[in-house]
């Protein structure tokens, strides 16, 4: 509907022209910009860079120099200097239910943040079921029941598919000399709900019919809808969606075969930092370009500069679609370059 | 005893003082129409005591028994003496002449309410000659862009028609037409309003020192009163211009009884291109945009003490698109097969307002007028796709949407004009208005020809229920023969969701005349609103949503004190200057990038409260009288807003804050052949928000890489930018001849005259290679600009 207006609205526009303005960069002062995701068990890192003035390419002016400390529950861990801005606590993982503190000291400005890591999402049961949609396309419908405990929660689902490809060829000049090649790829689902958790979050209903806010393309919601009680997330896959990587056929006369397939559902609780920096950060990407529209920030936590220090728990159910494999994952040799892995 | 018991002591007793006297009441009303002519000056000469007349031309004056010499005088009118020995109550109804030519030189004689000793301040009376007389864009004559000109309101964007007064926001208006409240006055987005000056009486702009018979907004109220019709014969006009025509007429029905005045405009852009259309789409296609007004009034009289009004508007914007093609192809068969596909869609949205008034003096002191009211906002959008296969006779692909919301009202108000004595002046009376507001419905129809599955469907909120109810009493009166007060008290009370908000407004406004030239002013109004415009865009559109208050989103209040003077530079000319302080509390603002187009659901969560300030002085040099007329206005402000989870609960400039802000605005009249309309405008950049550095987000696990986008814009403060100024200069030239049936006129007007490029959006875009070449810069501040020059031509005759 907006685009319609924006049409009719547009057409006034036809004696529209357009000139270059002066924007003064001067007055606009350079942040530092700190990032952090931490999750138990993984290495906390953290980057300090420096912003770009907008009228040029995007590139992130890194800092010379800093120190960081990094605080457990207001405990002092350990003090941490970097030349390049890279930030590593090795030896240090983060733990559930620990709030973690971080304070930087570089180019002469105290950078502050704070977040903590939630506890495990409580899964107690995953239904699947098989179904073809109006187009005949098979899709396989999830019923992921949580318990959500007393407190404000944000939840976040994704699910992601493993892939091991055997490719086989023949060699002509060699006889019948057949040789394998193996490709191990991992790509994340789209997922496609009606479910309101993830529908209301923008007032995405309508789909693109009516252009009313962005989708839910990372799939948090907070449990307004359910706090404290049990509840029933329900969403389909799609084989052939958006992001779903698949770069070979498996005909019958393919010399493509897939060795096997795993779906692995990751059930995440965010911290209230990470909701909404994901949150923010889809809004601004919808209505920055929309010069009706006033623009959203993205959500930052830091203090005397901008970024997101945030934390969040995994819990994980994998679920095999295929397993062809006879042999061990150690025996073969994973060709480079195959692999699309985002952890 | 209280304070009040001694106010009614101290009135009665007053009362017992002109136990004495005798009343003379009656109508003010143009001679050659009978238009009856609100605020009219009737007084008496020698004593200089004296009264106006009301909104419906009503006059009463209570004076001891005696020789009197009384005059009634108004604005372009012959004013009318006449001797009298009051010996008894007496109606007296004058009729006045109007003056061709109205120079400096008329002797006005002493009036007893005008702009210099009137206890009302900042209002303003806007003359509708005025308003035809100035040059317009597109040949369209607007009543609220000429108040747009005035200190102390901002326009808003390029060329539409917001109201932002005093730091207010563009739904802290209230607009009433003939009473009734007007929920979108705006066509194409505001580029024209929905008033069409042919069908309006009288338009009074109040920008604070709000009377207490006023109340349900902040900012403002615009009072526009309808014409009632001419009395004696038919008459009438029309126009045609480039974008639009239209009629008047007016005339008795039953001569001296029952009038009526009826104004239709519409535009025409998409009759004429309906044949392009048709020829470029082999007739298929059918497309194209219209607004059109209907104004209707009709007046009858039942005897000297009872008249009734029945008047409506309605008006509409519309943008249709209709296709009917047709394919064929060959099937399996080898054989043709046609296939037709239906597309229609439409988005509309209008008012109507109805008002059925009724006039009854009960006695010569008091004046009752009792309405019924009833107002509707629409906004609709409709969209259907079939798809049928006309071969084998089987239906296709269907699909179907429409989404419907806005506001509707229906009121009962009652209003008493009581003159006592010459010295006071008492209005009050009541009003409740029952509100249905409707957030928007989507109902929603898709089947697909090769699967059963259906989606039949209807997604948002039920209608919000709500009544709103008030009451007041104002007495104007004087406290000395320099110090003369308005004081009032207006009392709402508004019920939705089980929940009652009440609010009690004191109203206060002073006048002391230090000499007969110059006088002071000083007023405050504390003001309530119960109901809220949410927008998710930054400029008006018409799916924004009024929506009630509730449990927890608090109605808005301002408090605005004022404080100015008036000095007459001449019998033509006056000068004021007024300063103004307000605050405001409880303002709403969507949170970033909250959304509220068609699902309201829980909308309360999507808004943020809080406060707004806004301070300045205004300055009017105006002058009324002469062949030369016109003003210069200047107003120096600021208007901020501080939210606590908007701008990291830093406050910010409003969007519309402005500090300076300039008004020329002349007319002159050369001969009666020809006049010429002048405005020119400037004013400091409206405050925007821009992007300012880019920023390297975070690098995030699990994530779809093909939708993450992790480098985002970094903004400073809400508003940190100011766009360049705006200036623009309008002329209008205007051609009368007179004519054997009437008079007519062409109009030839410049919009943006020396075609000044003003900014209407800001946005980065990529510079070219050779740019880049020569700066190193990759992006680079554009200015959008909407209207160049723009030159019309329009037509009228009137007869």
């Amino acid at each position: 509907m907006k685009k319609y207006i924006l049409i009719i609205l547009l057409l006034a526009t036809i004696f529209s022209c357009t000139k270059t303005l002066d924007f003064d960069e001067a007055n606009n002062e350079t942040q530092l910009v700190l990032n952090s995701i931490i999750w138990p068990d993984s290495v906390i890192a953290i980057s300090i860079s420096k912003s770009t003035s907008i009228l040029f390419d995007r590139q992130v002016g890194q800092i010379t120099g800093g120190t960081l400390d990094l605080y457990e529950d207001g405990t002092l861990l350990t003090q941490i200097t970097s030349p390049t801005g890279h930030f590593y606590a090795s030896g240090i993982k983060p733990k559930a239910g620990k709030s973690y503190r971080i304070v930087v000291n570089s180019n002469g400005k105290q950078l502050e943040a704070e977040t903590t890591i939630p506890d495990q999402a409580e899964v107690l049961s995953i239904d699947t079921t098989s179904l073809i949609d109006v187009n005949g396309v098979r899709r396989t419908q999830y019923k992921v029941k949580i318990k959500d405990p007393i407190g404000d929660d944000y939840y976040r689902i994704v699910v992601m598919n493993e892939q091991l490809t055997q490719l086989s060829s023949r060699d002509y000049t060699d006889g019948n000399n057949i040789t394998r090649k193996y490709y191990y790829i991992t790509s994340q689902y789209w997922i496609n709900s009606e479910d309101p958790v993830f529908k209301s979050l923008y007032n995405s209903m309508g789909e693109d019919v009516i252009d009313m806010g962005p989708e839910n393309d990372y799939n948090i919601f907070p449990d307004d809808y359910f706090k404290g009680k049990e509840y029933s997330v329900q969403f389909q896959m799609s084989p052939n969606g958006y992001g779903y990587y698949n770069p070979y056929s498996y005909g019958e006369n393919s010399p493509f075969k897939k060795l096997f397939e795993r779906n692995t559902i990751h059930i995440q609780k965010l911290s209230k930092d990470m909701y909404n920096y994901l949150k923010y950060l889809k809004l601004y990407n919808h209505y920055h370009d929309n010069p009706f529209s006033e623009p959203v920030p993205v959500y930052s936590n830091v203090k005397n500069g901008t970024g997101i220090f945030a934390g969040f728990n995994d819990n994980t159910v994998s679920h095999f679609e295929k397993v062809y494999i006879p042999f061990s994952m150690d025996t073969i040799q994973i060709e480079e370059g195959s692999m699309y892995n985002y952890h | 005893m209280s304070k009040l018991s001694t106010f009614f002591i101290l009135f009665f007793l007053t009362q017992l003082a002109f136990s004495q006297t005798f009343t003379i009441r009656g109508f003010v009303t143009d001679q050659t129409n009978g238009e009856r002519l609100l605020n009219a000056n009737v007084y008496e000469q020698k004593i200089l005591r004296g009264t106006i007349s009301n909104n419906f031309g009503f006059y009463s004056l209570t004076l001891p028994k005696g020789k009197y010499s009384i005059a009634c005088s108004f604005v372009g009118y012959q004013t009318q003496l006449l001797e009298l020995n009051l010996q008894k109550d007496t109606i007296i109804d004058f009729k006045l002449a109007t003056i061709a030519d109205l120079d400096e030189v008329t002797v006005l004689g002493q009036k007893v309410e005008s702009k210099l000793t009137s206890t009302q301040m900042s209002r303003v009376d806007i003359q509708m000659d005025k308003v035809q007389s100035l040059p317009a864009f597109l040949g369209e004559a607007d009543v609220i862009k000429t108040i747009q000109l005035l200190p102390g309101v901002q326009s808003g964007t390029e060329g539409t028609s917001g109201l932002y007064v005093r730091g207010g926001g563009p739904d802290q208006n209230l607009i009433l037409l003939d009473d009734v409240p007007v929920y979108n006055a705006e066509h194409l987005f505001g580029f024209f309003s929905v008033f069409n000056p042919d069908a309006i009486k009288s338009v009074s702009f109040y920008k604070g020192g709000f009377p207490a018979r006023f109340g349900g907004r902040l900012s403002s109220v615009l009072d526009i009163r309808m014409k009632d019709g001419n009395e004696k014969e038919l008459h009438g006009n029309f126009s045609i211009g480039l974008i639009s025509s239209k009629i008047n007429l007016e005339g008795p029905l039953v001569k001296d009884k029952t009038t009526f005045n009826f104004s239709a405009r519409r535009t025409y852009a998409d009759l004429l291109a309906r044949p392009f259309m048709l020829t470029s789409s082999n007739g298929n296609d059918i497309g194209g945009y219209f607004f059109h007004d209907l104004n209707m009034k009709i007046t009858h009289k039942f005897s000297d003490r009872s008249r009734v009004y029945l008047s409506g508007y309605t008006g509409r914007d519309k943008a249709y698109y209709r296709s009917d093609s047709k394919y064929t192809y060959k099937n399996e068969n080898n054989t043709d097969e046609t296939t037709q596909t239906k597309d229609k869609f439409s988005l509309g949205w209008g008012n109507i307002t109805t008002a059925l008034r009724w006039n009854y003096i009960f006695s010569n002191k008091l004046f009752a007028n009792t309405t019924l009211t009833y107002s509707r906002y629409l906004f609709d959008v409709m969209e259907n796709t079939t798809k049928k296969n006309l071969t084998t006779g089987k239906m296709g692909d269907e699909f179907g949407l429409n989404y419907k919301s806005g506001i509707e009202d229906f009121g009962l108000k009652m209003d008493f004009d009581y003159f006592p004595t010459p010295n006071h002046r008492v209005k009050f009376g009541g009003s409740i208005i029952d509100h249905t507001f409707r957030p928007g419905i989507l109902a929603f129809k898709e089947s697909d020809q090769e699967s059963t599955a259906k989606i039949d469907t209807a997604f948002g909120n039920p209608n919000i229920r709500a009544q709103e109810m008030y009451a007041y009493i104002e007495d104007n009166f004087d406290l000395s023969a320099r110090l003369s007060v308005n004081v009032g008290l207006h009392s709402s009370g508004f019920l939705v969701d089980d929940t009652f908000y009440a609010s009690l407004q004191p109203r206060v406004s002073a006048r002391f005349m230090a000499s007969d030239r110059l006088s002071l002013k000083a007023a405050y109004s504390k003001m309530s609103q119960n109901i809220h415009l949410l927008s998710s865009s930054t400029i008006n559109l018409p799916t924004d949503l009024w929506l009630p208050t509730t449990k927890k989103v608090k109605p808005q209040t301002s408090h605005q004190f004022a404080l100015g003077g008036v000095y007459r530079v001449n019998p033509a000319i006056d000068f004021s200057i007024e300063g103004f302080y307000k605050s405001m509390t409880n303002l709403l603002e969507y949170k970033e990038g909250a959304s509220f187009v068609g699902a309201t659901t829980g909308w309360e969560d999507k808004v943020e409260m809080g406060k707004g300030w806004s301070y300045g002085a205004e300055f009017l040099l105006e002058k009324t009288i002469g062949k030369t007329t016109g003003w210069i206005g200047y107003t120096w402000s600021k208007a901020e807003r501080q939210f606590n989870n908007l701008n990291w609960g830093r406050k910010f400039y409003a969007r519309y804050d402005r500090r300076h802000d300039v008004s020329f605005v002349m007319t002159h009249k050369f001969s009666k052949r020809f006049d010429v309309g002048m405005t020119w405008v400037y004013g400091t950049g409206n405050a925007v928000t821009l992007p300012t550095q880019n920023v390297s987000g975070a690098y995030m696990p699990y994530i779809n890489q093909f939708t993450y986008q992790s480098n985002y814009e970094y903004f400073g403060q809400r508003n940190n930018y100011r766009m360049p100024s705006y200036h623009r200069m309008d002329v209008g030239f205007n051609f009368h001849k007179q004519k054997k049936h009437g008079v007519r006129t062409w109009n030839l007007s410049f919009y943006n005259a020396y075609s000044r490029q003003n900014p209407f959006f800001l946005y980065f875009e990529q510079t070219s290679e050779a740019e880049y070449n020569q700066t190193g810069k990759s992006r680079k501040l554009t200015q959008l600009s909407l209207f160049p020059i723009i030159p019309s031509i329009s037509y009228s005759y009137k007869f």
